[in-house]
């Protein structure tokens, strides 16, 4: 919420001076035309436009501030809720809507002197307040204070990704072709910890797009062969933000487990941070106001306009939001069943937004969103009651999250997860994770209730398969389910000891498959 | 970037199709997505999808013509237009949905994007 002050200068004259240096640091402003068209509703006719072409905006170059002038004659009949879209109109032509605000005029009128003799010399005493609030996510303002970049990096250890940040953009693998305008493709994303984990894609046909719409700038997957990877060698667990210009989430710990192949979420992120250690309460208070978009538990994006989940559990239902290409929003508490946005005149490329309380509601019981096509990471799952978690069929990237100690049964096959398998609870008994990058398990033993194990085509090492199959060799589990499943190509082959473990599993009676 | 372009070719054909296009200088392994009439592994054909310009689509007519000159070394051209011949290519504009592109293409030709099984 931004409240601005818009009172009489020298009687006769009214201004607004807006900060402009967030729109400055993206476009060339002094050779732009900037507007600002104020309507009634959205789409109806423009009551009043100011702008640079005619002088009633003045931008100070050299302050960055942009001042809106108003003569009274012009003002005076304005009253009640307005809407302003504030426009950049680029050197090409091409209009660019940086802000829209809900301006509201509220006059406190003591007037000395009739309007129809009004001269806009003297004589008026009028006072007009307009309160605006300006859409979350704009960039017409400057960053709120108080960390600029310099305690960002301060805040994270392992790699930055600032797609807003052009400098850092290549299209190119090496740093032979700069990115220069929206729409070209990301060959390399620059790590801005300095740390040298950049985020990569060699290969032409799999890389993404970088965007640059109404002042945000972020990364775009094709939704069918696009991703960048970056090496996370000697990172064994990490927390990962994405911030995107509708919210921000933190999904952690994840389990990387020093994989080189990591692949970044592209869910339309403005920035991505990943540290090693957890934040703090007072870091993410920090990271609140840096961001200036709300927290959710999870943001994904999608190229369908239909989509699925089924939250079981909390006695009111979740409000889930949609947000279109097209700038309209859908927002429903339907659940159980597929709700296709595109009846509601939403355009793809999707954003879909959980609403950050799922992630400390102890009372959400089971939580799928399988087969939408989502891009993004896989939110975090500490939630006490949740029984059951289902992703899978969806281009989320990243890692493995912990699972809660309730966890019965897990879903994520046919993902791009890269890392490791983490310690898995005792009272798991259902793991489906075929078909994504997995190299490595982190656990040390498992519950003789795990009775299904699905792995198959992943990137699983010897080391891996291996304990997986002493680890249920040990249990002993020899009744209901029994089923383990390794195989495919990416996986290694069990050595000798993984062999003398499936004979085990066998004669227990399970279903064992290795190459 | 003005057009969108998905690509098709035989399981046959993969290794070729990715050592030319690392030739001309795109990168390994471009045919990553594996297809298969079931929707299952294995797959008997790999596409691509990427955004590209007319200059490119041009550059493939005429490679298929056998009228692209000098190509990258190891790439023969009789093999390289009996590639281009037998690629399923589809153009769209480049704010076309790249998803449903995709999806169309791959339904025109009785293909579905291949998994592994869920369960």
């Amino acid at each position: 919420m931004q409240n601005l002050k818009l009172i009489a200068w020298q009687n006769s004259v009214f201004k607004l001076t807006l900060d402009f240096s967030g729109v400055a640091a993206i476009y060339d402003l002094p050779n732009c035309i900037i507007r600002m068209q104020m309507r009634q509703a959205p789409f109806s006719p423009v009551i009043h436009e100011w702008s640079t072409a005619v002088d009633n905006i003045i931008y100070n170059v050299a302050a960055k501030l942009a001042t809106f002038v108003a003569p009274v004659k012009d003002v005076i009949n304005f009253s009640g809720d307005y809407k302003a879209d504030i426009i950049i109109e680029l050197p090409n032509g091409a209009p660019v809507v940086e802000a829209t605000a809900d301006i509201t005029f509220r006059k406190g009128v003591t007037r000395t002197t009739p309007y129809s003799t009004e001269t806009d010399t003297a004589g008026i005493f009028d006072t007009v307040e307009i309160v605006s609030s300006f859409n979350a996510g704009d960039r017409l303002l400057a960053p709120p204070t108080p960390t600029g970049n310099a305690e960002m990096i301060a805040l994270m250890s392992a790699a930055w990704f600032d797609f807003r940040d052009v400098s850092t953009l290549y299209q190119t693998s090496d740093t032979s072709t700069p990115v220069t305008t929206s729409g070209q493709t990301l060959g390399r994303v620059s790590d801005k910890t300095g740390n040298g984990r950049h985020a990569l894609q060699a290969t032409a046909a799999n890389r993404p797009q970088w965007k640059k719409k109404s002042g945000s700038r972020y990364a775009r997957s094709d939704g069918v062969d696009d991703f960048m990877s970056i090496n996370m060698t000697g990172v064994v667990s990490a927390y990962v933000i994405v911030q995107n210009r509708h919210g921000w989430m933190l999904s952690g710990p994840q389990y990387m487990g020093g994989a080189t192949g990591w692949r970044i979420p592209l869910n339309e992120p403005e920035q991505i941070i990943v540290r090693e250690t957890a934040f703090s309460d007072a870091e993410i208070v920090v990271l609140n106001a840096y961001f200036s978009v709300p927290r959710q538990y999870a943001i994904f994006t999608s190229y369908s306009t239909t989509a699925f989940h089924n939250i079981a559990g909390p006695s009111a239902p979740y409000q889930i939001t949609y947000k279109g290409e097209n700038g309209l929003t859908y927002q429903t508490t339907a659940n159980g069943q597929s709700v296709d946005v595109g009846a509601q005149g939403l355009t793809a490329p999707i954003t879909v937004l959980y609403p950050d309380v799922i992630r400390t509601d102890n009372s959400a019981t089971r939580i799928y969103f399988y087969g939408n096509g989502f891009a993004g990471l896989i939110p975090s799952m500490q939630v006490s009651s949740l029984s059951e978690f289902a992703c899978g069929d969806n281009q989320l990237a990243g890692s493995l999250p912990s699972f809660p100690a309730s966890l019965t049964a897990f879903s994520c096959y046919n993902l791009q997860l890269a890392g490791s398998l983490p310690i898995l609870p005792a009272s798991l008994t259902y793991y489906s994770g075929a078909n994504n990058l997995l190299t490595g398990y982190l656990g040390t033993s498992i519950s003789i209730q795990f009775g299904s194990v699905y792995l198959g085509f992943n990137n699983l090492s010897q080391a891996a398969v291996d304990a997986i199959l002493v680890q249920l060799a040990a249990a002993g589990k020899n009744s209901g389910t029994r089923v383990c499943d390794l195989s495919g190509a990416g996986n290694a082959a069990p050595s000798a000891t993984g062999l003398t473990a499936k004979t085990t599993l066998l004669g227990l009676g399970w279903t064992v498959t290795t190459n | 970037m003005t057009i969108s372009l998905v690509c098709i070719v035989s399981a046959g054909n993969k290794t070729f199709a990715d050592s030319a296009a690392a030739a001309f200088g795109y990168g390994p392994g471009n045919f990553s997505v594996p297809l298969s009439s079931t929707g299952l592994f294995p797959p008997t054909h790999w596409c691509l999808h990427t955004w590209g310009s007319e200059n490119f689509i041009a550059m493939l007519d005429a490679a298929q013509a056998g009228q692209l000159s000098p190509l990258p070394a190891g790439i023969d051209a009789v093999a390289l237009q009996t590639l281009l011949s037998n690629m399923t290519r589809s153009v769209r504009p480049v704010d076309a949905n790249p998803r449903w592109h995709c999806d169309d293409v791959l339904a025109a030709q009785g293909l579905k994007q291949a998994t592994a099984s869920s369960s």
